[in-house]
Parts: structure tokens; C-alpha cells; sequence
């Protein structure tokens, strides 16, 4: 209870004014402008770049994008001068009994058109006697072998179609061997309405050779090797799973370590406290999840790079939450609170404090042999802190309360990790600890580590 | 511009406003700052790291009484937290548990100046010093002071009937007329 003394003292300090000398606005000014965020926003800049540049690798690699590169290198068979191009054997013509005797009337020798590119024309088969009869002898479709021992140049007609030459059955005279003339051959040029089928099959061949004449065009065109290119770049999803915990500094296993969120105590209009020690927290749920791209650099050595999300937890025990709106002051500053939870150390309910990560992993992979598929993978990660619902435990009061301010927003991670492959699988155990101090001020050298199993899955091998 | 609207008009970022809102607390906030440390440059300090989190922290605000003594609570518990962190103060900051003083009764007429009644208050040990401003000025309990210098109120108590003690010697000192010795 105040006297009188104190009374005066507080009247009297009422008067005193001090006034602050300049630069300390242009300080405060500094601190709180915009340019703050301006970390936040690069982050995020950094984040999509890496995003997109992921979406952009991954989308070269697709198998559409793979037959588009194969279509303009030109897939053809290797050719070299002297090879026969290989001809499927033409079935042996069938002639109808009788009198009659088909001949096959081979097409014109083929000639450029206006615009200068190559007319095919029909094979159309003559009747030699007055019987009406259909070969269905297909039209050959490789005449002059000769031809193809040579190298083919630019100028030389389609293969295919061959040169006219003058059959055993006709001479150069226009009369076959029989000394009949031979009728005149308005179906060289046209179909006749008997051959229907004749001209089909005719039509259909010349459109393969078509497709096949433009293949071997092109292939001058063609890689020497002929050789797929070999994939560099390879698209890795991964998941893991585990246990979390707090570790104080390097010593990941301490029993006997206060592994709970602590601030500097200092409270205000708080009930007293009960006297009890708070609870450790226990190692609680962890997980992630990700995409990666991975570069071989050489036969045991990659690198990756992505982005992922982790989850971490520890569990702790708290007694009844407290509605309350009220104020409190620690070594954050002052906080105003909406509730907060009694302290009952391990004897009241089970709360989890959860952090929810946004990373982006820079990793290095080391194949230990080509027999053996066991790799070690040694890496860091900047993490960003998105969300947490963390409880801090007030020294002094002894209470928990939320305050997301208290901790470190950019955490760096470091993971090491082992793994097995079996052809697109690998599975193996992984660590990751946090190299940065979970919060952002406070008593204890407090780091976030997580140990389990990750398993992952290329998508593009 | 009410404190309301004044806050509103921070929390939308602008400038002119939160320039209004230092200008309307420097002055007292300085004062305080000045109380609980030991020069005018530590003073600034804590009173920039104060306003900072008085910006930081506005949203939270929420009309809790009046923004003058939201203001006020921040600047203490900032000045307290720049003590315990500060080379220069930390070694004084220890409280001992030490004999229960009583309080003395003696209630001294100060006839000091605001300023010299500060400056003899800083003349005391940061430990003293705290604690007085504390209880004197700021009006808070033993338990609250005990709670927030991670103290116990028997401690509290004690070395607030110390610092009292020794600043009503000064005043008292100080009231005293000064001897004038005149030439015969």
C-alpha cells in the first residue's frame, strides 16, 4: 500500500519531460517501413522461380516432348551405301484356267508433274485373251534392285517406282510376244472399272511408299549414332515419416533435457503460480513430402534440388485452458493473450505442438557402387516457418500460451540420409536437424530433429 | 484524432499517422526510459525498442484500457529486458536475499525538481533503482514486481524498503538549507 511518499514521487515524476534527440524516429522509421517484408516477398520470388524452373524441366522430359525431338532428329534406320532396301516378297500372281494369260502391264516410267514433284501411277493388269479376268497379283513394289546398290540422289525418282522397262512379253514395238498389238492403255493412266480392287491395293502401296520416301529423305538428315538422348535430368517425388523432438544443441538423445518452449519470464496481474515444474515434451509425430529434381553429375555422384513440405510435433501436457483476454509481458515483449493453459505438469491432457514447414532442399547424392543401389544422401534446407500452433512455457507465471512471433520464421535444416533403390523405388532411414534455433530468442539452445523412413519414386528414369 | 481512430490509422500503414502516435508518447515514454537506465543514449535505446514493439504489436491492442498505459507497460517490461541483457547492468541486477528492512516510516516534503528527483532515483543500484520504480511510480504489487524480475516477493519487499531508505536520505539531504558561511 502507497503512503504519502509515494504519492509525491509518482506527482512530481508526472512533470518530467525529456524530449528524444531525432535519429531515434528515423530508427524506429527504419524498422517498421514496408521494406521489412521485403525478405518475405524475395523468399517467396525465389520459391515460384524454383517452382517453375522444376515445371519447365519436367515438362521437357515428358514422353510428348521426347517424340517431338525424336521427329525433328529424323528416326530412320541407318543407311549405307550397297545395302538393298529390304522388299517384302510379293505373293506369286494367281492366273484363272482357262485361255486366258494376264499380263502385267508395268506403269509408265514416272515423270514430274508441273509443280515438279513425282506422279505415281497404277500398276493395271491386261487381259491378253477376250476372257475377263482380275489378277490379283499386287502390284510389285520393287522392280530394279539395281537401282538400290546405288546411293539414291536428290533428283532420282521415287523408289519404288520403277524404271519402264519392256517386259518378255512385249517388245519394242508395242506387240507382245504373240504378235498381238497390245491394246491401247487408257488404264495406264486411269483405272479401269474392272481392276477396282487392283487399284486399292496399288493406291495403298504407293501410299506407304510415300510415308517411306519421306523417312528416307530425311535420312541424310539423321544423327550418324542414330542415339536416344541419354536423360539427365530426373524428376523425383519422396515421402517420409518419423519422430520429432527438441534437441539441446548437438545432443540429440539427452534425457535429462528440458525439451519445452520456454520464454524469459516476466508477467503481469497473473494469478500466482503452483509451484510446479512444467512437463517435458515427448517426441511426437513427424512427416513430409516433396518434389525434387535430380542432375546425375557422374556415375556416383548427383544433385537435387526442389520443394517440400514437412510437418513436425512434439506433445506435451498442459491442464485446463484458460479464457481469459488479458496482457502479459516476457522477454518477447508484451502479449496479449485470449487464453492461455494451466501448468500440471503430466498430469492433465495431451497437446501437440505442431510446425507445418514450406522447404527447399539442396541435396547431394552419393551411389556408393554400381552393384550395390545404396546411396547416401547429405543435404540443408532453408525452411519457412507457415504455421504453428506451439505452446511457450512461461518461467515465471507457469502457464503455456501461444505466441508464433516467439520463433524462428527461416529455419536451416540439415538431412542426411540413406536409401536403397529397386529400380524406381529407394527407401531408407533419414535424419534432419534444424541448425537454427527453434525460437527466435530465449532461454536454451533449442533445435528441431527429426528421424525416420523416406521413400521415393522416380517419375522419369 | 482520438486514440481509437489514431490506431486504425497506424494499422492501415500510414505514415503520417504513426508519426503522430510518436509524437503524442515520446516525450512521457522518454521519461520513463530515463528513470530505469542509467544515461540518456541507453535511455534512446529503450525507448526505440519499445516504440518498435509498440508498432509491431498494435493489432493486438484491442482497446484494452487506455493506450497510454498500453504503451507505458511495453516501455517498462522493454526497459526491464534491456537491463537483464546488458553487459553494463546484469552483474548489478542480482537480488540477493537479503535482511527484511522495514519501511521506513519517514514521509520527506520533496521540494526537488521532476529532474533532479529522476536523477537521484538513478542514483541508486540498477537493482534498487527497478525495483522502486517499479513499486513507487508504476504502482505495481510485490507478487507482480516478483513475478516479473523472477524474484521472490519477500525479496521484492526488502530491497524496496532499502532503496526507499536511502532515497528519503538523499531527499532529506536535499531539503536541508545549504550552510552559507558568511565573511565577518
Amino acid at each position: 500500500m502507497q503512503n504519502e511518499f509515494e504519492k509525491q514521487v509518482q506527482k512530481k515524476l508526472e512533470e518530467l519531460k525529456l524530449h528524444p534527440s531525432a535519429p531515434v524516429w528515423q530508427n524506429i522509421k527504419k524498422e517498421i517501413a514496408p521494406g521489412k517484408d521485403r525478405k518475405r516477398i524475395l523468399f517467396w520470388l525465389l520459391l515460384g522461380a524454383v517452382v517453375t524452373t522444376a515445371g519447365f524441366y519436367l515438362l521437357e522430359m515428358t514422353p510428348a516432348a521426347k517424340m517431338v525431338s525424336a521427329n525433328k532428329q529424323g528416326f530412320s534406320p541407318a543407311r549405307h551405301p550397297g545395302t538393298n532396301t529390304i522388299v517384302k516378297p510379293q505373293p506369286a500372281p494367281t492366273r484363272r484356267t482357262g485361255d486366258t494369260t494376264d499380263r502385267v502391264v508395268l506403269p509408265a516410267a514416272p515423270a514430274r508433274n508441273s509443280t515438279g514433284a513425282w506422279q505415281h501411277t497404277a500398276v493395271t493388269k491386261e487381259r491378253l485373251s477376250t476372257d475377263v479376268s482380275v489378277s490379283t497379283m499386287p502390284p510389285p513394289e520393287v522392280q530394279n534392285f539395281g537401282a538400290l546398290n546405288t546411293r539414291r540422289k536428290a533428283d532420282d525418282p521415287p523408289i519404288g517406282i520403277p524404271a519402264r522397262k519392256a517386259s518378255s512379253a512385249e517388245d519394242a514395238s508395242g506387240k507382245n510376244r504373240t504378235g498381238n498389238s497390245v491394246h491401247p492403255k487408257p488404264a495406264e493412266a486411269a483405272p479401269q472399272p474392272g481392276d477396282s480392287a487392283t487399284t486399292l491395293l496399288a493406291d495403298s502401296a504407293i501410299a506407304v511408299r510415300k510415308v517411306q520416301d519421306e523417312l528416307l529423305e530425311q535420312d541424310s538428315l539423321a544423327t550418324p549414332a542414330g542415339q536416344r538422348k541419354t536423360r539427365k535430368l530426373i524428376a523425383v517425388i519422396h515421402a517420409s515419416i518419423g519422430r520429432s523432438k527438441l534437441a539441446s544443441g548437438l545432443a540429440l538423445f539427452d534425457k535429462n533435457f528440458a525439451d519445452y518452449f520456454s520464454a524469459p519470464g516476466s508477467s503481469s496481474g497473473f494469478p500466482p503460480s503452483n509451484g510446479l515444474p512444467p512437463a517435458g515434451a515427448k517426441p511426437g509425430l513427424s512427416f513430409g513430402a516433396g518434389l525434387s529434381v535430380k542432375k546425375t553429375l557422374n556415375r556416383h555422384l548427383s544433385f537435387s534440388g526442389g520443394l517440400d513440405y514437412n510437418f513436425y510435433s512434439t506433445r506435451i501436457s498442459t491442464g485446463q485452458r484458460i479464457w481469459n483476454d488479458t496482457v502479459i509481458t516476457s522477454g518477447y515483449g508484451s502479449v496479449p493473450l485470449r487464453s492461455y493453459y494451466q501448468n500440471t505438469n503430466a498430469t492433465g491432457h495431451s497437446y501437440a505442438n505442431k510446425f507445418h514447414f514450406i522447404s527447399l532442399p539442396l541435396r547431394l547424392e552419393y551411389k556408393i557402387s554400381d552393384r550395390i543401389p545404396l546411396s547416401i544422401t547429405a543435404g540443408i534446407s532453408l525452411q519457412q516457418l507457415v504455421s504453428t500452433n506451439a505452446l511457450i512455457y512461461h518461467s515465471t507465471g507457469q502457464f503455456y500460451y501461444q505466441d508464433k512471433k516467439a520463433f524462428q520464421k527461416s529455419q536451416l535444416f540439415s538431412e542426411f540420409g540413406i536409401s536403397y533403390g529397386c529400380r524406381r523405388f529407394s527407401l531408407g532411414p533419414s535424419l534432419q536437424y534444424g541448425l537454427t534455433k527453434t525460437m527466435r530468442q530465449g532461454n536454451g539452445n533449442k533445435h528441431l530433429f527429426t528421424a525416420g523412413l523416406k521413400a521415393g519414386f522416380v517419375l522419369n528414369k | 484524432m482520438d486514440d481509437q481512430r489514431l490506431v486504425k490509422e497506424c494499422l492501415k500503414g500510414k505514415a503520417a499517422a504513426q508519426k503522430q502516435l510518436y509524437d503524442r508518447f515520446a516525450v512521457p515514454m522518454m521519461a520513463v526510459c530515463y528513470r530505469y537506465t542509467k544515461s540518456v543514449a541507453d535511455a534512446e535505446d529503450v525507448l526505440q525498442e519499445g516504440f518498435i514493439k509498440v508498432y509491431r504489436y498494435l493489432e493486438q491492442y484491442k482497446s484494452q484500457g487506455e493506450l497510454g498505459a498500453w504503451i507505458r507497460r511495453i516501455m517498462v517490461t522493454t526497459a526491464i529486458n534491456f537491463l537483464k541483457k546488458n553487459a553494463r547492468y546484469q552483474s548489478e541486477m542480482v537480488f540477493s536475499e537479503t535482511q527484511l528492512h522495514a519501511v521506513p516510516a519517514t514521509n520527506p516534503q520533496i521540494r526537488l525538481e521532476a529532474k533532479e528527483l529522476a536523477d537521484l532515483i538513478r542514483q541508486l543500484s540498477p537493482g534498487y533503482q527497478t525495483i522502486f520504480n517499479l513499486y513507487a511510480v508504476e504502482g505495481y504489487s510485490h507478487p507482480e514486481i516478483g513475478s516479473m524480475l523472477g524474484i521472490k516477493e519477500g525479496t521484492s519487499r526488502s530491497q524496496y524498503a532499502r532503496a526507499r531508505a536511502l532515497l528519503t536520505q538523499w531527499i532529506e539531504q536535499e531539503n536541508q538549507p545549504k550552510n552559507v558561511v558568511y565573511a565577518k
